[in-house]
């Protein structure tokens, strides 16, 4: 395998050194393109108080291609499907070599404060969220409850 | 036939046609009838066809009308292909983000208008004279350009020596917002009157002299008081004007430049942060490369040759982009203390290293 980019190694020590509040990325003993993510739930939010897990991964092309990023801890979000999938543009087409996994991981923490449910990934959830916000929101406190307190 | 010519991302003017008389309505973008640009340019002795001919490589399109509504001749002859690139030298520079106006004192309780007057920092490499013209028509003649105040008395010239960031205040050139009944008047839609014009001239070096023209507006801001803002500058270089362009992300080199004079080589690799010197991509090499037409400086040679090839858009501003332009930062001022030391405006500092000449063959 090739050396590591400078641009990962510094990123990373950046991550270390100063840490998104609300987020930690560690890179993996093995893979230092690999990072265990864990982004706490905003507050005021229905994902307030849980810890979701997820997995971030820097492509061979990177940072010319966005990372790869999936939610490990089930969530119940319109814009997140059940295989933890994320329906986000900088991370598809919007994707900019600019951005960086810290900028990439505050736009995940911002998509748990503002679901999105005209943009959809998960339908049904989506759906639910347009005709009965009350009833989605009580529906992601609980799965939070469920899956995301005392998981780690 | 009108070609435009730019170099050192400056653009220039020239006809190969006199005689006739010029209808000045013919060099305004967008033109009335047909195309003002052609469907291929030269840069760097290539030509390059153009899918889409409508557009100016530096900037907005509708910079191209500060350029005057008239053409002059262009005085060198055509470069070769393998000819080094040429450094424009600017020997003035007023810095552009220092223009204000300074509300001066009242000199009665009568409620009057408030008065102000007008201050800037500039650079001069040599002895230079600064006049300040409000309401102000540009004529372009056939040597030169002329600059005539269409409000009040003709306009005093302070002189200056040479020096690096000197201030100029002037407590007898003031504006008053009962001078002029439109205060407001855009430069873009009325085209003839500018509201202020600073021309600051050189008085020494080859004739004709060089002087550098900064464009500004007054603005009325909200809790009544007027604002002046420079919009745009141009430099006069053997009668041809040069438009000088912003470059967007130079702006914290120079901040760690001031004193030490070295722009790129004095940036300690682990003190520069996100907002630093550094390339975006690889984040380890020097921003060298402006991407086109938006102006964003924030790429290093090697990761423009790969985006290139990869990407249509500014990692910036995700605009598409048309070129790609690296730039060659002078890495020491040396020389007398009263070399200029200012990076506020790229033109004095930056060589290209392509000879850019955008060759537009309209009409």
């Amino acid at each position: 395998m090739a050396g590591l980019p400078r641009r990962i190694i510094k990123e990373t020590q950046r991550l270390m050194a100063e840490p998104v509040p609300g987020i930690s990325a560690v890179p993996d003993e093995q893979n230092a393109r690999y990072f265990h993510v864990v982004v706490a739930g905003p507050e005021g939010s229905p994902f307030e108080g849980g810890v979701f897990k997820l997995e971030l991964f820097l492509p061979e092309e990177y940072p010319m291609s966005a990372p790869k990023v999936r939610f490990m801890t089930k969530i119940y979000h319109p814009n997140i499907d059940k295989l933890g999938r994320i329906c986000l543009d900088i991370l598809k087409d919007k994707w900019s070599p600019a951005l960086q996994i810290r900028t990439v991981l505050l736009s995940i923490q911002a998509l748990l404060s503002a679901p999105n449910p005209d943009d959809p990934l998960a339908n049904d959830v989506a759906e639910l969220w347009k005709v009965n916000e009350v009833e989605a929101i009580r529906n992601a406190r609980e799965w939070t409850r469920t899956y995301a307190m005392g998981n780690i | 036939m009108g070609i435009f010519a730019s170099r050192n991302g400056v653009v220039t003017e020239d006809v190969t046609d006199q005689s006739s008389n010029i209808n000045p309505l013919m060099y305004r973008y967008p033109p009335k009838q047909g195309n003002y640009f052609s469907n291929y340019f030269i840069m760097g002795g290539e030509r390059f066809d153009v899918q889409q001919p409508e557009a100016y490589l530096f900037g907005d399109n509708s910079d191209l009308n500060f350029l005057g509504n008239r053409p002059v001749p262009f005085p060198y002859s055509a470069p070769q292909t393998n000819e080094p690139t040429k450094t424009l030298r600017a020997l003035v520079n007023v810095r552009k983000e220092s223009v204000r106006f300074l509300r001066t004192a009242p000199a009665s309780d009568r409620g009057e208008e408030p008065s102000y007057t007008v201050e800037f920092v500039f650079d001069s490499d040599v002895s230079c004279s600064v006049t300040i013209y409000f309401g102000c028509a540009e004529e372009v003649l056939a040597r030169g350009v002329r600059y005539v105040s269409r409000s009040g008395s003709p306009p005093e010239t302070f002189h200056y020596k040479p020096g690096a960031g000197q201030v100029f205040s002037q407590p007898t050139v003031t504006w008053s917002p009962c001078n002029i009944q439109q205060p407001q008047i855009q430069v873009q839609t009325k085209g003839d009157i500018i509201p202020v014009v600073i021309v600051c001239e050189a008085e020494e070096g080859d004739d004709p002299k060089q002087h550098q023209a900064t464009y500004c507006l007054i603005e009325h801001s909200s809790d009544a008081s007027y604002v002046l803002k420079a919009l745009k500058q141009k430099l006069y270089v053997d009668n041809l004007a040069y438009l000088l362009q912003d470059i967007y992300g130079i702006e914290n080199k120079l901040a760690d430049e001031d004193d030490t004079g070295s722009v790129l080589e004095d940036c300690d690799p682990e003190d520069d942060d996100e907002g630093g010197g550094e390339c975006v991509i690889c984040m380890s090499e020097p921003r060298d490369t402006l991407i086109l037409p938006c102006r964003h400086l924030c790429l290093c040679q090697l990761c423009a040759d790969s985006l290139r090839y990869q990407a249509n858009n500014c990692p910036i501003c995700r605009a598409p982009f048309r070129a790609l332009l690296q730039i060659r930062a002078l890495r020491k001022v040396q020389g007398p203390p009263t070399e200029v030391n200012s990076l506020c405006n790229v033109a004095k500092k930056i060589e290209f290293n392509c000879f850019g000449s955008v060759v537009y063959s309209s009409r």
